[in-house]
């Protein structure tokens, strides 16, 4: 046992098994502080996505969908805006939602709504919210190599009348759900959303029916994600599809 | 250039501007900057011009990568050249257009991994309707509107001096006061910052008006700088007397 080392672990174990040697004549010649490390890193560099932060929720009903997001943007601890709208329209039925960063989600929006038009000229009709899903999975997949740094929700109603929300990661990996949080708060919200509705696990998926008391919760949740966390705040929009169409409301919350 | 790898340019910035500030007014709209370029930590040039007008009613203000605010100068030049030749004389481009060609130019340039090193502020009023616009857009692509705008230390040290003294109703006069009163608190707090600065106003009227430099006042006198400071003894000073 080594007398200076008393506690009998190498702390140098690290730097002998990342230095470089290239012959046994640099072990012996160099001090291994001048040792190269061979672990890459960046040195400056340009990092090309940053987190702009922000919250959204979506709760799919019997006959409608309501996506409650905050309006907040952030930069590091600053704020960028206190207006922005994270929710983009696709269709008449069917609605984005994006947490992330925001270069990324408004090109990703844009291209959506490029495509939609595309499919109406092509094919003389509005694509379908099942048929969006898979496209907006295979738009984040054809991008896995340098992915959209967004987050995203599809909400529409579906072809037998239902709400539907589709949840997907940055890369394409996509669900369909009945309910669902994407962003900065997902973990403050997800919980909530669990104890209030009855879908993720459960086998008989039971959607709620009254519009105007899942608006009220989704902007509770919202506003109780914005208590805990700093960057979701300033202003909840509230989407809500039906057959009716596309309503957009907003609603000031806490600012701090 | 490493080989074998794509062309890029600027992986760090060199030549640097610090913040640039704009803000909206009762006649339209206000950009300013410093004249100061960093190189580190020297000041490379005290007497640079950070802010261009890109048409007769769009003017532009950056902070960051000096180089890379010519080139954009150069992408917004060719834009409305073309602008210009394609409506024989008459502008179709609006501020709004040339705010979201530079959102797209930065994205396209950050996809690449060669962005265009420059946090700037786009300020304009439609000649025709009078519509006021003030956005931003970072080295991302990011877009940003709003009353008043701060890029890099500016959005630090200002923001709060901005959004206490911010108006809509505010005089030319007024404007400038708060862009001085933000300026000096630039020039003492950011060591990159310099005390000579720039205003371009954007109005209805008079279109874009790229106004002269000159250098704004700061309070020296203070007895703290005539004290010796490298004397063996000195004395205690209470701050809060």
């Amino acid at each position: 046992m080594d007398l200076e080392n008393y506690t009998n672990v190498n702390i140098f174990k690290k730097v002998y098994e990342k230095r470089e040697v290239s012959s046994i004549h640099n072990v012996v010649e160099q001090p291994h502080h001048l040792l190269k490390d061979n672990t890459q890193h960046a040195k400056g560099g340009f990092n090309p996505y940053v987190n702009n932060q922000g919250t959204t929720v979506a709760i799919a009903g019997k006959d409608f969908v309501l996506v409650a997001a905050d309006t907040r943007i952030s930069q590091g601890f600053n704020i960028l805006s206190r207006d922005y709208s994270r929710t983009t329209k696709l269709t008449d039925q069917c609605v984005i939602t994006s947490g992330g960063m925001v270069a990324d989600i408004e090109t990703l929006h844009k291209l959506l709504i490029a495509k939609v038009k595309t499919y109406q000229r092509q094919f003389k009709k509005t694509p379908t919210v099942e048929s969006l899903a898979q496209l907006l999975g295979n738009t984040l997949y054809g991008r896995r190599f340098m992915p959209y740094y967004a987050f995203n929700l599809l909400c529409g109603i579906d072809q037998n009348g239902q709400g539907s929300v589709y949840g997907y990661d940055a890369i394409g990996s996509w669900d369909k759900l009945t309910y669902g949080v994407q962003g900065s708060g997902s973990e403050l919200g997800a919980p909530i959303l669990d104890n209030q509705f009855v879908g993720h696990n459960y086998l008989v998926k039971t959607l709620p029916d009254d519009v105007s008391v899942v608006e009220d919760t989704g902007k509770d949740i919202i506003n109780s994600i914005a208590e805990r966390d700093i960057y979701t705040g300033d202003q909840v929009e509230i989407v809500i599809v039906d057959k009716n169409g596309i309503r957009v409301k907003r609603e000031p919350i806490r600012r701090d | 250039m490493i080989s074998g790898q794509p062309r890029t340019h600027t992986q760090v910035p060199v030549n640097i501007g610090t913040s640039v500030m704009g803000l909206r007014y009762k006649d339209g709209i206000m950009l300013a900057a410093d004249t100061a370029v960093a190189y580190g930590s020297m000041k490379k040039t005290k007497h640079a011009q950070r802010m261009a007008a890109i048409s007769s009613d769009t003017a532009i203000a950056c902070s960051g990568e000096m180089s890379d605010f010519q080139e954009l100068l150069k992408i917004f030049r060719e834009k409305h050249d073309g602008d210009v030749i394609e409506n024989d004389g008459a502008l179709f481009l609006k501020p709004t257009d040339y705010f979201n060609y530079l959102s797209r130019v930065q994205y396209q340039r950050r996809m690449k991994g060669d962005p265009l090193w420059n946090g700037s502020i786009i300020g304009g009023v439609r000649q025709d309707s009078g519509d006021v616009f003030l956005g931003m857009v970072d080295l991302y692509g990011t877009k940003v509107e709003g009353n008043f705008l701060l890029t890099g230390l500016a959005a630090h040290y200002c923001q709060v001096l901005m959004q206490n003294s911010w108006r809509a109703d505010l005089t030319e006069a007024e404007a400038r006061a708060i862009i001085e009163d933000c300026m000096k608190v630039m020039f003492y707090r950011d060591k990159k910052a310099s005390d000579e600065i720039q205003i371009t106003t954007i109005t209805k009227d008079q279109g874009v008006k790229i106004h002269d430099p000159y250098r704004i006042q700061g309070e020296w006198n203070f007895q703290f700088f005539h004290d010796k400071t490298n004397e063996f003894w000195r004395p205690i000073r209470i701050y809060n007397n």
